[in-house]
């Protein structure tokens, strides 16, 4: 938020654009491309789900943005934020970025937190890390940090350490902390998996109001519940590729991918006149190790062609601004308005 | 009292575990489970949910005797639990079986897959031949959707949801009247949990095997339950038949529950109101007097603070609340479906 981090960007440019971004990790089998080839872009105030199982890439991804993916990975293409690239930057710079211009937030708040210290000694060490402040002037924004995120009797848990705090005023203490610099873009790794529904509800509200007040956020998650509620936009993700994004609202409610599609029917839905049956995916995710070739989603797929088992599909933008990578689904919207 | 058509009846159960201090305190008692009662038949699938804390598991597992009730009675086929002499009790354990949540790590990663689904027949068939005993094991694996030449495999080069199959089979080789789930798709990609709900359901049906299926997740318990019970700090918020409760609640817990379910439609979900409860589950080394859900409760009146309200209504709906009936009567006709 000093001076020298004025961003050179033009108000049109994204505040976030990835461009082809793959990581890479060496195996006995050649290399294996566990996040493969993929880009969207992010603007403030936005948020931006990121959807898929386990072993999809979804969150490194996320990782691979902040540079923290495993150090047996090499992260290929561009990741451009505030116009600046950052693949290539110097650790230092990096560091400055990090925690003031982009913060993170884990799923485990656990373990984003020292136990040996104090929430205030966390939240303080934050600001005079990265702003060089005064004791007494960093815990004066300790306590605004955690008035923030809506903290009952702030001054108390001050004096307190993680452990005796609940799991779901830990998440706060940790959105708090990932707030304190005023980031630009707050990335989340399944920020409330660990916690119950009534606490994640909580916590949803608190990362809306965050939105709400300009940053925009990239949220990682498994819960389809969790990006209908938070996110403008939302990426599919499949054994590493994109295979679907677009606004949430058109993705929920008109899939265009059949693997959107059937994770759609796959979870069980609440709502009453939904049908309380979720329907199973038949077989298991692909081993990234011995991918298929074509698509990878072609074995478990209710529409595949021939062509889905030979040529890998390019994630294509349609003219109606949704983007779709499958052999099956027209390229022109007008074709497609047959479907259900 | 012993209704011999009843699988399971239970009155009252407790189970509290002592909590060691430092020395200089004095040793307290967590009530994970206060007087729970509950019945199940033959074949029937009774949901439990619940958040963290509630005491599921330990009522799950107090229901197998794995850990011993501090009071109350557990009635298996009409016989206490409690009570049957070491053989009784050897007999009666082969009719029941749990699944756990963690495929990977209930599974030994040192022993065969056949070895892992046979052991239970090593036990309680020790006598059955060789042949015969690979034909039970591929056929049991056969039936939970893994094929036969899993049978020299080991855990780890199976997917979780693989794993959960082989933990089902191991569950299910001893045709048992009554297994528990406990969070036993929890763990798993939704894909996949589809499928492994999806077999649970089916192979209840076919065999009449009853299950005791506990989890947090409040739509995967709708998908498969007849009937389903909320726990709050260890004692029972409502228990109903699965649409009843799904569509009428009537404890202010399960509907802030059932609320705060994110649905995975944009549109619907954006215009939802949610029931807020304030502040976090208490210590249950200190449950709260009165009803133990006051003081997250809107609801509240002065009288929560002081009465425990019992499990109240008819058989096919029953709720631990003072206020449930003038909150239903807010709710407008229609919505309160008695």
């Amino acid at each position: 938020m000093s001076g020298d981090h004025q961003d050179p960007r033009d108000q049109s440019e994204p505040m976030l654009r990835v461009t082809s971004l793959s990581t890479v990790f060496p195996s006995p089998a050649g290399t294996v491309a566990a996040v493969d080839g993929v880009s969207f872009s992010l603007s403030a105030g936005q948020t931006l789900g990121i959807v898929g199982e386990s072993g999809s890439g979804k969150s490194l991804t996320l990782y691979s943005i902040m540079g923290l993916q495993p150090d047996t990975a090499r992260v290929e293409g561009s990741i451009l934020f505030e116009g600046r690239e950052l693949l290539g930057l110097r650790d230092r710079d990096l560091n400055r970025l990090r925690g003031q211009r982009i913060a993170l937030v884990f799923q485990d708040p656990m373990t984003a937190l020292n136990p040996y210290l104090t929430i205030e000694r966390q939240l303080s060490e934050v600001l005079q890390y990265h702003r060089g402040v005064s004791r007494s002037e960093a815990r004066a924004g300790a306590l605004e940090a955690l008035r923030r995120v809506h903290i009952p009797e702030p001054e108390r848990q001050l004096d307190r350490y993680p452990h005796q705090l609940s799991g779901g005023m830990r998440q706060r203490v940790v959105i708090a902390m990932a707030m304190i610099g005023g980031p630009a873009l707050l990335l989340a790794d399944e920020p409330t998996t660990a916690l119950d529904v009534t606490i994640q509800a909580e916590i949803l509200d608190l990362l809306a109001e965050q939105r709400d007040g300009g940053t925009a956020i990239l949220l990682v998650t498994h819960d389809l519940g969790v990006v209908a509620r938070l996110c403008d936009r939302v990426i599919v993700m499949y054994a590493g590729r994109v295979l679907e994004e677009g606004d949430t609202g058109q993705v929920f409610g008109r899939p265009l991918h059949p693997y959107t599609e059937a994770l759609l029917a796959a979870v069980p839905r609440l709502d009453e006149d939904a049908p309380p049956a979720g329907r199973a995916i038949e077989g298991q995710p692909p081993d990234p190790l011995a991918l298929p070739d074509g698509c990878a989603f072609w074995p478990r797929c209710s529409r595949v062609m021939p062509a889905c088992r030979r040529d890998r599909p390019d994630l294509v933008v349609r003219s109606d601004g949704r983007a779709v990578a499958c052999h099956a689904v027209a390229p022109d919207p007008l074709a497609s308005e047959d479907r259900p | 009292m012993t209704d011999p058509g009843r699988l399971l009846q239970v009155s009252d159960l407790c189970v509290r575990f002592p909590v060691a201090g430092a020395f200089w305190q004095k040793p307290s008692v967590v009530h994970a489970v206060n007087s729970v009662s509950l019945d199940l038949a033959e074949g029937e699938i009774l949901g439990i949910v619940g958040e963290s804390g509630c005491g599921k598991s330990s009522l799950g597992r107090a229901l197998l005797h794995l850990i011993p009730a501090s009071s109350g009675q557990v009635l298996w086929r009409g016989t206490d639990l409690a009570r049957m002499g070491a053989g009784e009790r050897r007999r009666t354990r082969r009719e029941m079986a749990m699944i756990f949540q963690d495929p990977l790590a209930s599974l030994n990663p040192r022993m065969t897959v056949g070895a892992l689904v046979g052991e239970p027949l090593d036990i309680f068939e020790p006598r059955l031949g060789r042949v015969a005993r690979r034909d039970k094991v591929a056929g049991m694996l056969a039936r939970v959707g893994l094929t036969a030449d899993a049978i020299d495999r080991y855990p780890h080069q199976f997917s979780g949801g693989q794993c959960q199959r082989i933990g089902i089979a191991r569950a299910l080789m001893l045709s048992p009247r009554m297994v528990v789930c406990d969070e036993a798709v929890s763990a798993l990609d939704v894909s996949v949990q589809a499928q492994i709900v999806a077999l649970l359901g089916e192979l209840s049906r076919e065999t009449g095997t009853a299950l005791i299926f506990i989890s947090h997740n409040l739509a995967v318990v709708r998908q498969i339950s007849d009937r389903v019970m909320v726990l709050y700090l260890g004692r029972v918020m409502e228990v109903a038949d699965r649409d009843r409760l799904y569509r009428s609640p009537r404890h202010p817990y399960t509907r802030a529950l059932l609320s705060a379910v994110p649905l995975p439609d944009p549109a619907r979900e954006r215009g939802r109101s949610r029931i807020r409860l304030s502040g976090d589950l208490p210590s249950p080394l200190s449950p709260p007097g009165g009803c133990v859900f006051h003081t997250r409760c809107p609801a509240a009146v002065d009288r929560c603070r002081h009465d425990c309200p019992p499990l109240e209504g008819d058989a096919g709906h029953q709720v631990a609340c003072h206020r449930w009936r003038e909150i239903a009567e807010e709710d407008g006709p229609g919505s309160s479906g008695s």
